[in-house]
């Protein structure tokens, strides 16, 4: 209680004293801080894997803007989300020294939290948190060209918990995960050339040192006597990735071009040795460590572009070209030895090493193409296409192994209209229909009939509306990829603006039907054959209104999943009221209501309910 | 592939050599061409007072001028259209009220979004000011943006706006991901690099950890890129997946997995339990190991 009084006053000092502070530096902008309690009934895991909001104390916004004579922004600072209430905290920092010279700097950091009981039958959790600072200067040699220098890094700190495979079963793990990422880079762009030319030069270095402990003695699922005891590692994998990236578009009335191409050579090694020690029986029968030392590297060369052509050959008509490539090539190799040491309870060793010796290679090779006549009228337009693409994909997984080889060829077509109706209705239909020879992996039966349509409305009066609608067919036979894919999808959103600007009124209505046959049996479905099936509904209202001094809003979202995979509902609903008061200050309050609810399961079901206070104060 | 790489770097440094000799010589070069006899701001200004100078002291304005005087005295037909006709009979058939994106681009032809070559925009009529203010009103977001993106991406993309509702989605606490923090809408900086460096690039921005290369790549991840798996924005399934149990989605590709894993045990029923390294090992080819 005595924490909460202190946040409290802490919480009110800083909104009074602060914009006074602020305004006798010069600067404008607002302050908003706020406090909230939270009241959590069911699994705390579960909601902290959703939305992972804290009671506490909270920066709700922060902004601050200094200008010159002319009133242009000299330097800005925007932030929210400090003080632990919220699971992401952000900086931004702008700053205009002279005409020509721009600073930007952004910080953020980011908690992060996984772990469900329903779906990880193991206790596999993760807790971290990814801090991430960027910088970039820009400089502009009047209208001629830009130069950019660009930095960042990241850093990935926390736990996983983890299970490892030994012994024929599975024992908890604990991992210290740690991780960074650097990136310089360097940007130069022309301004005012005919054509625009982007060149960048990047260079990105990434490590990461995870290290192991056990996370208790047992077997996860019990049954086995042998205990894990000891876990130790000093491993290291380290990736360099240089990029170089070339970029140009050239834009005259009837003709248009832009493309770009990227090399990168990525380089990976990996070295250090990994230990874990297992007490047989108990330590009655003896000890057994297995170790490995290892040195692992790869290297990806990659090589990228893409070319758009656009040509106009008057009275409305267009020719569209478009082409795509992406190649890349993965080499690996791990060398090193695996041992085996056994320690009998007397203390006799006796030791078995096996060398380590393989290779891996990965080659895929991706090409598309498209093209498309369009002609356009004053109130509609058409167009018709068609693409044809190819993957050639070839992979040895390891030195063994027999090679992998698959030749995908796809092809289509597609045609679509756009019309502008009476009423300022707007419709676009499209339909695209496409096949493939052979698939590379059964999740990636890319090309499918495809029908998309939209009709949107600005009826006037403040009033928007619009309904979309696609439906997604994939009839695969067996000898293709032995996969059927139905989708069809629903939405209607609409919204009310009144002229005063006090009120505003809107929904949003999603209806997802989703079916996928994957022709495969598993023992423990209830199905001959495992089928996915979705049928999700999404419902979304809010509400704004103002009856001075008061600002009122609602909003709510209810999902409901009637599929036979995993049924679920779910709420997320919150309100606010705002009071203004005097010296440009806002008092608010706010509700919110979060419900998770699984139809089968129940142990990862929640329902939260978070309340709390506000205070905002401008300053100009 | 190597002659074909050398070719690429050459053409990248002619490339990088003559864009700086260009620079180096575009200021005289526009000096000459700035000497046009073009209506000025001034003119414009003895009826349209009020938004001449309301753009002259907007952020667009100030832009303008910092960039090079005499672009902010012309702005007013730049964007508008020839201006003699409406200046002898001022009138609304003229003049162009409402700039399109071609007019933007003039000065703003960056990579990637032209009408001509981007089509879906352009189809459903989306121009330049749909998204942007015109520089004669104040931006609700930046960079001189009519509102945040996330409300402006959703008036045509609402099931995809609807998508961060579901109770596995991209959001930092309520607040969903901002659209453009991993969409490139005009194809520059760094997520437009990382777009075309690997297939659902941008997402490697944060999860850096899933990115190879590996020893032992974990194919579809390496072909088809984090969507082959994935939903990007919000699922009604953990960990953003395309079904709702892991096990579901591995058996699609390994439907003949050996027979000791009896499904009817719950402790082969997460294939991740084991197979820890489900984006790539760097040292078991079962990805057993990271």
């Amino acid at each position: 209680m005595a924490r909460l009084r202190f946040s409290l006053v802490l919480v009110f000092l800083v909104a009074c004293h602060v914009p006074s502070l602020l305004l006798a530096q010069g600067l404008s902008g607002s302050v908003g801080v706020g406090y909230a309690w939270q009241h959590t009934a069911g699994s705390g895991d579960s909601y902290a894997s959703q939305f992972n909001l804290s009671p506490g104390f909270n920066l709700d916004e922060l902004s601050l803007v200094s200008r010159a004579q002319d009133g242009g922004e000299t330097l800005s600072l925007t932030a929210w989300g400090f003080g632990g209430a919220e699971p992401t905290r952000r900086a931004h920092l702008f700053v205009r020294p002279a005409d020509r010279w721009r600073i930007e700097v952004d910080y953020s950091r980011r908690t992060s939290f996984f772990g469900l009981a329903e779906t990880d039958l193991s206790p596999l959790r993760d807790s971290w948190e990814l801090t991430r600072w960027k910088g970039k200067v820009t400089w502009e040699a009047g209208s001629a060209f830009r130069l950019t220098l660009a930095g960042l890094r990241g850093i990935r700190r926390g736990t996983a918990d983890r299970a490892i495979f030994a012994l024929n079963d599975l024992y908890p793990l604990h991992v210290g995960l740690d991780e960074t990422m650097t990136e310089g880079s360097f940007r130069a762009e022309s301004l005012s050339l005919p054509v625009h030319l982007a060149f960048e030069q990047s260079f990105a270095k990434y490590i990461r040192e995870d290290r192991f402990s056990p996370n208790g003695t047992d077997t996860i699922f019990g049954g086995n006597p042998n205990q894990f005891v000891g876990a130790k590692t000093d491993r290291q994998d380290e990736r360099k990735v240089p990029t170089s990236r070339l970029s140009a578009a050239y834009q005259r009335d009837r003709l248009e071009v832009t493309g770009g191409f990227l090399y990168s050579k990525s380089d990976l090694t990996a070295t250090g040795m990994k230990s874990t020690l297992f007490d047989i029986d108990g330590g009655t029968v003896g000890r057994i460590e297995f170790v490995d030392s290892l040195l692992g590297s790869a290297t990806q060369d990659t090589r990228n572009g893409y070319l758009r052509l656009g040509l106009g050959f008057g009275r409305g008509w267009t020719l569209r070209l478009i082409g795509d490539l992406r190649d890349s090539s993965t080499d690996g190799s791990l060398l090193g030895q695996r041992l085996f040491r056994v320690t009998n309870p007397a203390g006799g060793i006796s030791e078995v090493s096996e060398p380590v010796d393989d290779a891996s290679q990965f080659d895929v090779r991706d090409t598309a193409g498209r093209v498309e006549l369009e002609k356009s009228f004053e109130r509609w337009a058409a167009w018709i296409g068609g693409f044809a693409g190819s993957r050639d994909v070839s992979w040895r997984t390891t030195q063994d192994a027999a090679r992998f080889d698959v030749n995908r060829r796809t092809s289509g077509g597609l045609a679509g209209v756009t019309v502008d109706l009476p009423a300022r209705l707007h419709a676009n239909v499209e339909f695209e229909k496409g096949s493939f020879t052979k698939y590379v992996f059964r999740t990636d039966p890319e090309t499918v009939d495809r029908l998309t349509g939209r009709l949107n409305s600005d009826l006037g009066l403040g009033i928007h509306a619009g309904v979309r609608w696609r439906y997604e067919r994939a009839e695969n036979p067996s000898d293709v990829a032995g996969l059927r894919h139905h989708s069809r999808a629903f939405g209607f959103g609409g919204s009310w603006d009144s002229p005063s600007g006090r009120s505003n009124i809107g929904v949003d209505l999603d209806l997802v039907d989703l079916t996928t046959d994957t022709g495969l049996v598993l023992p423990t479905g209830a199905n001959s054959v495992s089928t996915y099936d979705l049928s999700l509904i999404s419902v979304s209202a809010r509400v704004r209104q103002v009856i001075n001094p008061v600002l009122l809003e609602l909003s709510g979202t209810r999902v409901e999943d009637h599929g036979n995979t995993w049924p679920v509902d779910s709420w997320n609903a919150s309100g606010r009221v705002t009071v203004s008061g005097p010296f440009r200050t806002d008092y608010s309050g706010f509700v919110q209501y979060y419900s998770y609810h699984e139809s089968r399961g129940g142990r990862d079901d929640f329902r939260v309910t978070r309340y709390g206070l506000g205070i905002r104060r401008s300053f100009e | 592939m190597t002659a074909l790489l050398r070719a690429a770097r050459s053409v990248a440094a002619a490339s990088l050599l003559g864009f700086v000799s260009l620079a180096a010589n575009l200021p005289a070069i526009q000096q000459t061409e700035g000497k046009a006899e073009k209506p000025t701001r001034v003119d414009c200004a003895g009826c349209h007072e009020k938004e001449v100078g309301a753009f002259a002291s907007g952020a667009h304005g100030r832009a303008m001028a910092a960039h090079a005087p005499d672009m902010l005295e012309r702005s007013c037909v730049d964007c508008h259209g020839p201006a003699e006709a409406h200046l002898k009979d001022p009138g609304k058939g003229n003049i162009t009220v409402r700039p399109d994106s071609k007019a933007c681009l003039t000065c703003h032809a960056a990579s990637g979004t032209l009408p001509l070559t981007s089509p879906a925009h352009t189809r459903n009529r989306v121009a330049c000011l749909d998204c942007h203010i015109s520089g004669h009103s104040r931006a609700t977001a930046s960079p001189l943006l009519l509102a945040p993106t996330g409300q402006l991406c959703a008036r045509c993309h609402g099931s995809e706006a609807s998508s961060f509702s579901l109770p596995f989605a991209h959001r930092e606490g309520r607040r969903p991901y901002e659209c453009s923090s991993c969409h490139s809408i005009h194809g520059n900086g760094r997520k437009a690099r990382l777009s075309l460096a690997e297939k659902d690039g941008v997402c490697i921005d944060c999860h850096t950890e899933t990115v190879g290369p590996f020893v032992y790549s974990h194919p579809p991840r390496q072909v088809s890129g984090c969507l082959a798996c994935h939903l990007p924005h919000g699922s009604i399934n953990p960990r953003l997946l395309t079904r709702h149990q892991i096990r579901d989605l591995c058996l699609e590709c390994h439907a003949g997995i050996a027979a000791f894993h009896d499904l009817s045990k719950p402790r082969y029923r997460n294939c991740v339990s084991c197979h820890v390294a489900v984006h790539g090992s760097n040292r078991d080819p079962r990805l057993l190991d990271e």
